[in-house]
């Protein structure tokens, strides 16, 4: 099973909850910079890879605090010493966050920016506990007055128990496509879809159609289990939530059920090429497996034998993001073959009268019996109009599903109180979504950020 | 009657595609259209890519999705040396569901 950026949090937050006394001295002294050197070098990659928009509070904080980091770090040079175990076990953790982010867009949606600050407050949470950790070492050094300043500037951070930061980014994983789980399927899946689609010459009517018909696979899997999830889970998921998802779901599952049986007579050559067909039967008997007995959807009773609810609906929503991309790729690509090259065909004896006579609108290649696609008058204009339609309903039920994410899952349930962290309360400008940016983000004072 | 080869493949090609357009139609309360359709169009690619070019357009005349499976076996039935094994194993499982 891949790590997921919710995992890395977690152990991070586990970690950071668990460090012991640092010592003191010189040597721990030095131990600990040059650790710090590691820990600041992530951390900072962390906030640059979330790339929140400028106009942001959070993006201003984030700005503010890589400058400590960068100051911790100028300190820490010239040192040589093994790092700090605890500090450095801290550092590979935020680093492969740092790595994972490395693969999302910058944000642009309120949702999306309320993820990555979601992801943000995590991580600068447990630098506050890890700067706390390390204060006494450095008391009178160089660099202690950075690190107190940064201390000060991420307490606030480290106010809401773990579990209040949610994040849609906390599904993100490191996956292997050679992993044989739903992930490695969907991954290898999606690779060979896009190597075949963006291949002009790999990609033919039956690509083209196995591509729709393995979205509306996808789609049917994440629809059928959403469902069964969010009726045994509540909590979970919220059901009107649920019932938008399935919907939007439904709808897309449907477009590409349509697109992916062609009108008769319609050609599409290119060259031989099996990695699509083995990706896509794997893929499929992965989603078997996991998801289906007997000729149906598994119960939520059956799926719980297997996974988590929370894991399978991370795994689902993975899975449409990468379908979400495919989908794309189909739609460029059937785009490109009905208005770019010469290459879609139409058998010439399927045509009606008035196609045939109609003037400028074939050209007679005359092989096979086949002709030359035109637009004006061909029977695939319904395609490409399913087609698209498809894509869109997939960006548009990706989009719905991935609000799914925005209930944290249980974290560190050990340990961790359950009752209302009423601290955290939002004074954020009246413009902003207070419900939403409450969960998020910190207490901003009154008199603003005491950083910079 | 049996044409060559290639041609047959073809045909069987496009009854399969009939098979698949029949299901859609259909109710499918297990979610299975989706599967079936998938490992439907693999038999196709497979006869495609050995015969070449596309498959033939076969009117339907409202047949079933079994009736439609089971010209497709019929007419590979002729040519069993040109009919890459994969796609043998392929349609006996989907005769089995569509029945």
């Amino acid at each position: 099973m891949a790590a997921t950026i919710g995992d890395l949090i977690a152990d991070l937050h586990h970690d950071s909850a668990h460090l012991g006394s640092p010592g003191r001295g010189a040597v721990q002294a030095q131990t600990h910079l040059v650790a710090w050197r590691h820990l600041a070098h992530a951390t900072a990659t962390v906030l640059d890879n979330l790339c929140i928009p400028l106009e942001e509070p959070a993006a201003r904080v984030g700005e503010a605090i890589t400058a400590q980091l960068s100051e911790i770090a100028d300190a820490s040079r010239g040192y040589r010493a093994q790092p700090a175990e605890a500090l450095l076990g801290l550092s590979v953790r935020v680093g492969a966050i740092a790595d994972l982010l490395a693969t999302v867009p910058p944000p642009t949606t309120p949702q999306d920016i309320a993820s990555a600050q979601g992801v943000q407050s995590s991580v600068l949470a447990c630098i506050h506990a890890a700067a706390r950790h390390t204060l006494p070492v450095l008391a009178g050094k160089p660099a202690g007055g950075a690190l107190r300043q940064l201390a000060d500037d991420t307490r606030v951070f480290a106010l809401a128990p773990p579990g209040q930061y949610a994040s849609r980014y906390f599904d993100l994983a490191a996956i292997d496509a050679r992993d044989a789980s739903v992930d490695g399927a969907v991954c290898a899946w999606e690779n060979a879809a896009r190597d075949v689609l963006q291949g002009r010459h790999l990609v033919t009517a039956v690509v083209f159609q196995t591509v729709a018909a393995d979205l509306a696979v996808v789609t049917a899997a994440a629809a059928a289990i959403t469902e069964r999830i969010a009726a045994a889970h509540p909590d979970l998921v919220a059901a009107s939530l649920a019932q938008d998802a399935v919907a939007s779901l439904t709808t897309a599952r449907d477009r590409w059920r349509d697109a992916s049986i062609w009108p008769d007579g319609l050609r599409y050559r290119g060259v031989k090429s099996t990695d699509l067909q083995t990706a896509s039967a794997r893929m499929r008997a992965t989603l078997q497996g996991e998801f289906r007995r007997d000729g149906r959807w598994m119960t939520d009773q059956e799926l719980q034998q297997g996974s988590s609810p929370h894991h399978n609906l991370a795994v689902l929503r993975r899975s449409i993001a990468a379908a979400e991309k495919v989908g794309k790729h189909h739609l460029a690509g059937f785009t490109q073959a009905a208005f770019g090259q010469d290459r879609l065909w139409i058998k010439a004896r399927l045509l009606t009268s008035l196609e045939q006579t109609s003037p400028n609108t074939w050209q007679v290649a005359g092989r096979d019996g086949f002709l030359r696609y035109a637009w004006e008058t061909h029977r695939a204009r319904p395609l490409l109009e399913i087609t698209q339609d498809a894509s869109v309903a997939l960006t548009a039920a990706a989009n719905i599903f991935n609000l799914t994410a925005a209930t944290p899952p249980p974290r560190l349930a050990a340990g961790v109180s359950a009752c209302p962290w009423e601290a955290v309360t939002t004074r954020l400008p009246l413009h902003q979504d207070a419900a939403q940016r409450s969960l998020h983000t910190p207490t901003r004072p009154a008199d603003g950020w005491k950083i910079g | 009657m049996t044409q060559t080869p290639a041609r047959d493949l073809r045909c069987a090609a496009g009854h399969l595609r009939n098979a698949r357009a029949a299901l859609r139609g259909q109710a499918d309360p297990g979610g299975e259209f989706d599967f079936l359709n998938s490992d439907i169009l693999d038999v196709e690619a497979i006869l495609l890519y050995q015969a070449g070019g596309e498959s033939e357009p076969i009117p339907a005349e409202g047949r079933t999705p079994a009736e439609s499976v089971a010209l497709a076996a019929a007419l590979l039935e002729a040519h069993v040396q040109s009919v890459p094994l994969a796609a043998w194993s392929g349609l006996r499982l989907i005769q089995q569901r569509v029945q």
